[in-house]
């Protein structure tokens, strides 16, 4: 019986991973823990141990692959474990499968076992063992309105990680999406196919040998001034903002809005709170009244959102990440304050957790404590609109009356998409967000 | 003094200061609800604390001790007990309870739910009528929590009083009685007949069922009944006690064995350990419509709640396991879910321990259970005589065994015997809980010499390849 070996979660909610080396190949024999490959995370390199003994059957990946958590990597031929089914030997100790009960009340007074079950009106898992999944998952489940039975697990022996339920939970209908994905993947390893049952026969030469015909195959140490692969982090962004422009059609609305007044009332009131966290505030309330702009939009379907979640953009060293700051609508000027200060942080030292940067409904960038004058930001996928914010500075104006006075103005950035809202509608959403941020005390009273 | 009449106001109600209620209350008070308990006892702490796991745990410690002592003059070391001053003894428990009642209370006072002494009754969904308390008439509640929590069963015809004993009389330590039977071969009857054993008496024991703690695994059971059969003057099985008759100083217990060869015999005490029944009456439970079964208990979905929307319950009302820990969880449970939050009661391990010496403990799936769920599975045992720290600790007899699903080498039960089961029984919870397999266990390092490493061995024994034995 063959047994495969599947890319397990590598830990930290990573989902996946780069093969960066390949060390069998078909027809070797390998021992249960044996490294089969090494594959890079964003974190580190890791060997992967083969769980099982037996001959490598097939290899379904090869260098540069980016592999998903449960993806195969190495089909094996031979016995389960490599080892003899083991006598599961009872002799010992007068084996007996007469139970004890889970329960137990006292004396004579006990209860039928199945009384437990009887106990509680449960919905599901009448007779089979329980769906493997830890109490933290089955808990998510219930939080994200998800059955878990209903999901795949991608761990081993099919466990149902927390990452599982977020998906089913995203994607509405797991089994469509994931099996359409997985074909998808199934073709392109279909194409990689001859090229890598060439590399493997070539795993069994040499390093220095290696022919040089492979120019494209990246190396794993990089030398200075060399092309380099995208890694990790960098890549997911790269691929992220590429998809996000490949297939939204942006259109970016900018405007100007005077802080003169909210700048004087920050600097009176709240020194401590951030501009971001006054345009955050202003831009939740234009989105209450605008609720087209608060909304996500995938496979065609348009879903204005009831909640409202605002996703931040922070630059870190390791890069861009976008914490969500949740039921962002839900919060005072000090809450969402204080917690783009905790988000901002935990970005900051890379202790963020996957439900902090997921789930958002609208996002935010401010670039203007680094400078520019306007940009057009990139629309977080399936969210249909970021709004950007470039540098305020001191600006002649032109006042009603004609007179030029200098007035503190913050340049705003609003890209949205085109399918979804038209320019009008974001000249009025705009216009909203500008209305607010120059009225500091009609800011304050929405709640 | 004529009160007035007073009515509480309160996001939660809840009903029993045992295990079920205070964890319900402190974890309603933690998330911002307003929290009231209603106790008809002096102290917190319920029986679990006040009268039986807790004082039960502290003398069977000095027991053990004591039998701890004999075993060492098998290596040598002559210690000779010299007298038990039981007076003493009992202090020293009672001063255990205190403690942690008084820790109850001050958590209580700290988390701001406020401890109302007195007897609730159900006068409408949203409405306690409150007697014998000099605090409030009436509390007016969101929500109740009911733990009102289980007493002791009483032989028919037979009350308790004089020197026929509860568990709660038993662990009052009067007196050590000569000679005691104890009636019930489940825990409560297995670890209070070798408390007066180890005290002194002259134990006698009798169960219904063929063997002692009858819903326990026979195999682990075994052990434990060995080492009381050196403790106990006899182990009376598939016996019932048909009649006592209280003479002065004596009582005539009348037994029969079922063949119809019934025996009088004499004891200068009794104690009836036959089980708990849940206390479920004069709560008005019915006339707001609260649903119970027949035997009184209260019917709950996964949310803990009753039939009547306001109203949940925990712990042993709800009849069940009638263990303080899973009282505390469906506490825990009915409070977040009053909260708004997603919780439900979705355990899969509810681990029990016997604490005799040897300890007896299991968790999650019987093999039993497994058979009648039709859960492919096998049961892999680790014989602690394989393990070098159970020999060096002179305890051989230990065993772990593990119901393993055999599809997918996932932990579903263990059933343990030996001293410490209790530790390796909440390793095993966790496992269960996380869907540990049998190579997640395996690959976990245990701590050589340690008790706790036959779970790893048991594991690798599944695996097929055990490190301490042939195969």
């Amino acid at each position: 019986m063959s047994r495969t070996f599947s890319l397990q979660d590598p830990g930290e909610g990573i989902h996946e991973a780069e093969v960066a080396e390949v060390l069998v190949a078909e027809g070797d024999s390998v021992e249960e823990d044996d490294s089969v490959m090494v594959v890079t995370t964003d974190k580190a390199d890791s060997e992967l141990p083969s769980p099982f003994a037996g001959t490598v059957e097939t290899v379904h990946v090869s260098v540069g692959d980016i592999v998903e958590v449960g993806d195969p990597l190495v089909t094996f031929d031979g016995d389960e474990d490599g080892e003899e089914p083991a006598e599961r030997d009872e002799e010992d100790e007068g084996e007996s499968d007469e139970g004890e009960e889970d329960q137990e009340t006292d004396g004579e007074e006990e209860e039928d076992p199945e009384d437990e079950a009887d106990r509680r009106s449960t919905s599901g898992e009448p007779s089979a063992a329980p769906v493997p999944a830890s109490p933290s998952t089955r808990r998510l489940a219930r939080e994200l309105d998800i059955d878990i039975s209903a999901v795949d697990g991608s761990g081993p022996g099919g466990r149902v990680l927390a990452d599982d339920v977020r998906k089913a939970a995203e994607g509405g209908r797991p089994d469509a999406e994931g099996a359409e994905k997985k074909d998808e993947k199934r073709k392109k390893k279909k194409e990689k196919k001859e090229k890598k049952e060439k590399r493997a026969k070539e795993a069994e030469e040499p390093e220095e040998e290696q022919p040089q015909e492979q120019p494209t195959e990246p190396r794993r140490r990089e030398e200075p001034g060399g092309a380099q692969p995208l890694r990790g982090w960098r890549r997911a962004t790269a691929r992220r903002v590429a998809e996000s422009w490949q297939t939204i059609p942006h259109v970016t609305h900018m405007d100007r809005a005077d802080i003169t007044g909210l700048e004087t009332f920050r600097a009176e009131r709240a020194p401590d709170l951030t501009m971001t966290a006054f345009v955050v505030k202003a831009a939740i309330g234009a989105l209450s009244e605008h609720p087209r702009f608060n909304a996500t939009f995938r496979d065609d379907e348009l879903e204005v959102r009831p909640d409202c979640h605002v996703g931040v953009a922070v630059d870190t060293e390791r890069g861009l990440v976008v914490p969500v700051l949740a039921d962002a609508d839900r919060r005072s000027l000090r809450e969402i304050g204080d917690e783009l200060e905790q988000l901002g942080e935990r970005a900051r030292s890379g202790s963020l957790e996957r439900d902090d940067v997921s789930g958002g409904t609208f996002t935010v960038t401010n670039v203007g404590p680094l400078g520019g004058t306007a940009f057009t930001p990139i629309i977080v996928p399936p969210q249909v609109a970021i709004l950007g914010l470039a540098r305020a500075a001191p600006t002649p104006v032109v006042t009603d009356d004609g007179e030029i006075v200098v007035r503190t103005m913050l340049p705003i950035c609003l890209a949205f998409d085109h399918r979804i809202n038209d320019g009008a509608d974001a000249a009025r959403f705009v216009s909203t967000i500008v209305a607010l941020l120059e009225d500091p005390d009609e800011l304050l009273m929405r709640s | 003094m004529v009160m007035g009449e007073q009515t509480i106001e309160a996001d939660v109600a809840v009903i029993g200061g045992g295990p079920g209620g205070y964890s319900a209350a402190f974890r309603a008070a933690s998330l911002g609800l307003d929290t009231v308990l209603v106790s008809d006892e002096p102290r917190l702490g319920g029986v679990c604390l006040l009268r039986g796991c807790i004082p039960s745990k502290a003398l069977l410690e000095a027991v053990h001790t004591i039998a701890d002592a004999q075993r060492v003059g098998e290596w040598g070391i002559d210690l000779r007990l010299d007298g038990i001053d039981v007076e003493q003894l009992h202090e020293r428990t009672e001063d255990v309870v205190d403690r942690l009642s008084s820790g109850l209370d001050q958590i209580a006072q700290r988390r701001g739910v406020r401890v109302v002494h007195g007897r609730a009754t159900f006068e409408e969904a949203g409405v306690l009528h409150l007697t014998d308390s000099d605090e409030a008439t009436r509390i007016r509640f969101d929500a109740a929590v009911l733990a009102a929590g289980s007493q002791p069963v009483a032989l028919p015809g037979v009350e308790f009083g004089g020197q026929v004993w509860d568990s709660s009389a038993a662990l009052r330590l009067d007196s050590v009685p000569d000679r005691l039977l104890v009636v019930g071969g489940g825990y409560v009857g297995v670890e209070m007949g070798q408390i007066y054993a180890g005290l002194g008496a002259t134990v006698s024991i009798c169960e219904m069922e063929d063997r002692l703690l009858p819903l326990a695994d026979p195999e682990i059971v075994s052990p434990l009944t060995d080492r009381l059969a050196e403790q106990f003057e006899r182990i009376m099985t598939t016996t019932r006690v048909e009649e006592i008759e209280r003479f002065d100083d004596t009582l005539h217990v009348r037994l029969s064995n079922g063949d119809g060869d019934d025996t009088t015999e004499e004891f200068d005490a009794v104690l009836v350990a036959i089980g708990r029944t849940v206390r479920s009456e004069g709560l008005g439970l019915d006339e707001i419509g609260v649903e119970r079964r027949e035997d009184g208990s209260v019917v709950v979905d996964e949310s803990q709640r009753t039939s009547v929307e306001s109203v949940y319950a925990v712990g042993d009302v709800t009849g069940g396991s009638m263990l303080a820990h899973d009282a505390f969880r469906q506490g825990d449970i009915a409070a977040e879910v009053i909260a708004g939050r997603p919780s439900r009661y979705d355990v899969r391990a509810v681990p029990a321990v016997v604490f005799t010496d040897p300890q007896v403990a299991w968790v999650g799936t019987s093999a039993e259970e497994a058979d009648d769920r039709e859960i492919p599975h096998r049961v892999v045992t680790f014989p602690w005589r394989a393990a070098g720290r159970a020999l060096a600790s002179g305890r051989p007899e230990g065993i772990t065994k593990l119901i393993v699903e055999e599809e997918t080498d996932r932990l579903l039960g263990a059933a343990v015997v030996g001293p410490g089961a209790e530790h390796i029984v909440a390793e095993a919870g966790l496992a269960i809980e996380m869907a540990a397999t049998m190579r997640d266990i395996g690959a976990t390092i245990h701590t050589h010499p340690t008790i706790s490493e036959t779970f790893e061995e048991a594991a690798l024994r599944a695996l097929g390849h055990p490190r301490h034995l042939p195969s």
